[in-house]
């Protein structure tokens, strides 16, 4: 077997890929040469240590782009959040939609390059022009389209961000169509 | 009207992906905060992707952005990449999984960092989203034992970072905690 196939072996072999007799065949191979079995045991060993990133908290249930279910039996970790939710909602809500209205028009026109902007401009930017308004630089625009799309999706019976944002990229393309 | 193809349409693309990208950031940055910082900014890039030239297979297209966008946040200089405030909020680690987590992360990101866009992508596709060879060669369109090369050089090139990282008097952390029992 030349060094190709014996490559081809072992990507399936790692990949977990091999048929049963591939499997033991290349077994054979590295009970036959213990410099490649150590080969391979440092691969895997590579696997394991990449897959065990994904014990991570957050993923799968990242707030902000998506709620996850509620275990069964289990009371969300909502009870010091919950008062400022009902008090702020309104002032939540509105921040969040132009904050997002403000950074996706950003984005959606391109905002590299931009040179920064000293005074952002102050509300109502659908009533003004494009060169009118006064963005934030990139970073903070990330930013505050983090923030306002966590307060927006943290909200209960408020809208998802998926939905916010795609709503908000639609009507910023519409604006752009002459 | 008829109802736009699934690739083409944002909201459908951003409820069947957000996970996925989410996910492909966070197990680069460690940090919640960084990791919505990079979701967010690919799924506004694949927006304008999607007016120019939409890719043709939208998870491949996602990924390799995704990895690349996370490996752009970490080398560049925090303060200019993220902001002030957020440097300090993510620093703070609220949701960081632990220091010998972060050291690994950091090590295995530092060793994607070194590969190719096709490699990176090729090693994600098959170690953490469980891809067959022939599922990410149909993804990247290419031929089956060609991944399979991506895939080996890749696994290889961060071995080779993490035993020079693990080597003696530069191991980490917890393995050495972990002998001293």
């Amino acid at each position: 077997m030349n060094e190709a196939e014996r490559d081809e072996m072992l990507a399936g072999y790692l990949g977990g890929e091999l048929t049963v007799e591939d499997r033991a065949r290349f077994e054979l191979m590295m009970a036959d040469d213990p410099e490649f079995a150590v080969e391979v045991a440092g691969l895997r060993r590579t696997i394991e240590s990449m897959r065990s990133l994904d014990a991570a908290p957050g993923i799968g249930h990242a707030p902000g782009i998506g709620h996850a279910p509620p275990k069964a039996g289990v009371t969300p970790a909502t009870s010091v959040a919950r008062p400022l939710r009902v008090w702020g909602s309104a002032v939540l809500r509105y921040a969040a939609v132009i904050g997002l209205a403000f950074a996706a028009g950003y984005f959606m026109r391109g905002g590299e390059g931009q040179e920064a902007v000293p005074e952002a401009s102050p509300a109502r930017p659908a009533e003004r022009a494009d060169s009118d308004i006064a963005l934030p630089v990139r970073p903070e625009a990330g930013d505050w389209l983090q923030r306002a799309a966590e307060a927006y999706v943290n909200h209960p019976g408020g809208s998802s961000f998926a939905r916010s944002l795609v709503a908000i990229a639609k009507a910023s393309e519409k604006e752009e169509k002459p | 009207m008829s109802a736009l193809p699934p690739a083409a349409d944002p909201e459908q693309t951003f409820q069947r992906y957000r996970h996925d990208v989410y996910a492909w950031a966070y197990r680069l940055l460690g940090r919640h905060h960084d990791a919505l910082d990079v979701a967010q900014d690919v799924f506004l890039r694949w927006m304008r992707q999607m007016r120019q030239d939409p890719p043709d297979h939208p998870r491949s297209w996602l990924r390799s952005v995704t990895i690349n966008r996370a490996i752009d946040l970490l080398r560049a200089p925090r303060p200019e990449a993220l902001g002030a405030e957020s440097v300090s909020a993510s620093s703070r680690g609220d949701d960081r999984s632990g220091a010998e987590g972060d050291e690994l992360r950091g090590q295995v990101a530092a060793a994607m960092g070194g590969l190719s866009e096709m490699q990176r992508s090729v090693l994600t596709a098959k170690v953490h989203d469980d891809l067959t060879f022939a599922q990410i060669a149909a993804e990247h369109g290419l031929a089956v034992p060609t991944v399979k090369t991506h895939y080996l050089r890749a696994l290889r090139a961060v071995r080779d970072r993490l035993e020079r990282d693990w080597a003696p008097g530069t191991r980490p952390r917890k393995e050495l905690n972990d002998e001293r029992g």
